[in-house]
């Protein structure tokens, strides 16, 4: 009974999303990609332009992405800690 | 167009995995494969019909699209992070309950 | 304005590695230069308008940007407000952990970034380390309770946000910019309206909305007392902020009827699960899913109707976390938490039971308190339609049930002669008692002199009160007590992660359907 629910749901979401695609068409707006591939060489000065945006362009994102992986990892060696209980 | 439409396949078998995995590991794993996916799909709508890798040439005609390629590295190290917490914090229910089971953990509890 | 987000994460590295306990101490003073801070940021909001700067200086299409407005300021102001009666609170108990300052002084941080910032992935990076500390935070006493707790609430709340991923791929190939703003720039057609509508569930997920709140009750039962009234208090809301950054830029006709009727549900549901709880942090950790709904019935409308939202937003977080936090004190000191067993409540602890008393008349929106004002504007909106009074009365009653239901741990006496109080416990809960005791009359006037909307309280209000009390004392008294047969039903029914997982499925469904 619950994988014929769980069958039918994922059936008809993925109904529901090819048809409001197919509508209207896999069209993609360019105005970031071009102003990304025709500035970046004169206002960062790397050649690499994902370089470009991840370290300089972006770069809050990258600080924020070091930060959850300091948290993370400071929350296994946390965790892991052993303690005096056993079950429950 | 195809490989979209692909990667949308793979999302819907991950969703498919959620909605029926019993335990917690297998949760996690369809819950990677339905992050993997969504990787696979913003590589595609970067690169539709153009192929050109984003490095500064002389002649510049259908170049990728750099920026889903920037995010997608940030979004793989913050699914790498989840995983590494979920897979602790299952180490530690196992010690405290001696199952992983979705049905045995969450049980009813008279309080 | 950068500052105010790096302020508290580099104090965090400093507990980190120096860990002595009295500089986890003095560093509750950058806690107040941040407030300092924010008061000089709405000052300068109030006389030029909103901020907006572009971090690096780049132009607007590709640079992250970052916005102050009113609504942010405010929402600043609680958050710091509230973390530092958080902090003062937990000095009793933990004052010598330094990892769980580590992680409460980061969470700070990465909310402040929440707030202010206006670009869409950036806001997922900082959703997602908030999740991640919540999750650690909640585990933080590691006993079996609390981590099938966290590892229900990480999980799910991680499957939610990938729903909001795809979204943005998809508003991201129609506009072209991660920018927020970038949605005011492309009319919206079926593609567009099903990205949003993918934004719209996952900010349902973090906001525990009509069919996927299951994570809520056990999370915010299972967390230390601190952590459950910072929890319920401000980080139940990064759904709203969401909500609130995208209703900026689009039409609200979108999405106004299928909100409305979401949060008429999760209001409704909310309060009946609360009724039949025994235990006291469920019944508050119930009541933060029903309040969820009131304030979904605010913000998915007309600029009244979200003023109306907003402000009950600001007053939940102050008068839940007052709920939250009297209530651990009471728990830590009787070592119970039925809300059958505990006794005595008013002889032994008199100054915590005034605050208790102070927080149900505010969430049961007696006169003259914070609740009466932001429930009063939503009614007012509402006065025209039979069905939405109706609602709204039977929200009234039913708040007014439940915490008649909890008031029963003031009367009788208790054999326990150790239980008594200190003022250093109580000060923490004091200082917040007395702001949320002024604060719906400090609204009141706020609002009548700012914005042009006055509230008056009436005699009515008052006789309109007294009949829910009334009312309720009768259905409290037959119903409730007697321990009739389906609140435990009611009580016992729990939601398997694969079962929450197709209602998490069948709301993105609707979403996509009705927006």
């Amino acid at each position: 009974m619950r994988r014929l629910v769980s069958v039918v749901l994922v059936v008809f979401f993925a109904f529901l999303m090819m048809s409001r695609f197919l509508e209207s068409g896999f069209f993609v707006n360019e105005l970031s990609s071009n102003y990304y591939i025709f500035n970046s060489y004169t206002e960062v000065g790397s050649k690499n332009i994902v370089t470009g945006i991840y370290l300089d362009y972006r770069l809050l994102d990258s600080i924020f992405e070091a930060g959850i992986l300091l948290v993370s990892v400071a929350g296994v060696i946390f965790m892991s800690k052993k303690d005096e209980n056993v079950k429950r | 167009m195809i490989s979209v439409i692909l990667a949308l396949g793979i999302f819907i078998i991950g969703i498919y995995g959620v909605l029926i995995s019993k335990d917690i590991i297998k949760s996690l794993i369809s819950f990677n494969i339905m992050q993997a996916s969504l990787i696979m799909v913003y590589m595609d709508f970067s690169s539709l019909d153009k192929n050109q890798v984003p490095i500064y040439a002389e002649e510049m005609h259908k170049m990728a699209d750099p920026l889903p390629q920037a995010m997608m590295l940030t979004s793989i190290v913050i699914s790498a992070s989840i995983t590494a917490l979920v897979l602790m914090m299952s180490i530690k229910v196992f010690h405290y309950f001696g199952t992983l089971e979705w049905e045995k953990i969450i049980e009813r509890e008279e309080l | 304005m950068i500052n105010l987000i790096f302020i508290p994460i580099i104090t965090a590295i400093f507990i980190y590695l120096i860990k002595k306990e009295k500089v986890i101490k003095y560093s509750l003073i950058i806690n107040f230069i941040e407030i300092l801070m924010i008061l000089n940021l709405i000052k300068n909001v109030m006389e030029n308008g909103s901020i907006k700067i572009i971090i690096g200086n780049f132009n607007e299409i590709i640079g992250i940007s970052m916005e102050l407005d009113l609504i942010g300021s405010i929402l600043l102001l609680t958050t710091a407000f509230l973390w530092i009666v958080v902090t003062l609170y937990s000095f009793e108990k933990h004052s010598k952990d330094y990892k769980f300052y580590f992680f409460l002084h980061f969470l700070r941080g990465t909310f402040y970034g929440l707030i202010l910032s206006n670009d869409l992935f950036n806001m997922f990076i900082f959703i997602e380390i908030i999740s991640l500390i919540s999750a650690i935070l909640i585990i933080y006493k590691r006993d079996g309770y609390s981590l099938r707790a966290g590892v229900y609430y990480l999980l799910f709340n991680s499957i939610g946000m990938i729903f909001y991923l795809l979204g943005i791929v998809i508003i991201y190939i129609n506009t072209g910019t991660m920018n927020i703003e970038g949605l005011m720039t492309v009319s919206l057609n079926g593609t567009m309206k099903m990205g949003i509508a993918l934004v719209i569930a996952s900010a349902g997920v973090k906001s525990a909305f009509f069919p996927v709140y299951n994570w809520l009750p056990k999370a915010h039962t299972a967390a230390p007392s601190a952590i459950s009234a910072l929890l319920s208090g401000i980080l139940v809301k990064t759904g709203f902020i969401i909500v609130i950054k995208i209703a900026r830029y689009i039409d609200y006709n979108i999405y106004f009827e299928f909100l409305t009727v979401v949060g008429v549900f999760t209001a409704i549901l909310g309060f009946i699960f609360a009724m039949s709880q025994k235990d006291v942090k469920s019944i508050l950790a119930f009541h933060t899913v029903s309040q969820s709904g009131i304030i979904l019935i605010g913000l998915a409308g007309v600029k009244t109707l979200q003023i109306g939202g907003f402000l009950h937003l600001i007053n939940h977080a102050l008068f839940k976390s007052l709920l939250f936090l009297t209530v651990g004190l009471i728990i830590r000191k009787y070592n119970i938490r039925r809300v059958d067993k505990i006794r005595g409540v008013f002889k032994r602890l008199p100054v915590i039971s005034v605050f208790v008393i102070i927080g149900m008349l505010s969430i049961t929106g007696f006169p003259f308190t914070s609740g009466f004002v932001s429930k009063v504007i939503i009614k007012n909106y509402y006065h025209s339609s039979v069905l939405m009074t109706f609602v709204m009365h039977i929200l009234n009653l039913g708040t007014i049930i439940s915490f008649m239901k909890m008031s029963q741990i003031f009367f009788g006496s208790t054999h326990n002669k150790e239980i008594k109080e200190s003022f250093r416990e109580n000060i923490s809960v004091i200082i917040l008692g007395v702001i949320t005791l002024i604060m719906g009359i400090f609204e009141m006037y706020t609002l009548s002199n700012y914005f042009d909307m006055s509230i008056y309280v009436k005699l009515k209000d008052f006789v309109v009160y007294g009949i829910y009390l009334i009312i309720s004392y009768g259905f409290y008294t037959n119903f409730l007590k007697k321990e009739a047969k389906i609140f435990y039903t009611i009580r016992h029914t729990h939601l398997n992660f694969r079962n929450a997982n197709v209602l998490l499925l069948t709301f993105v469904v609707l979403s996509i359907i009705f927006i």
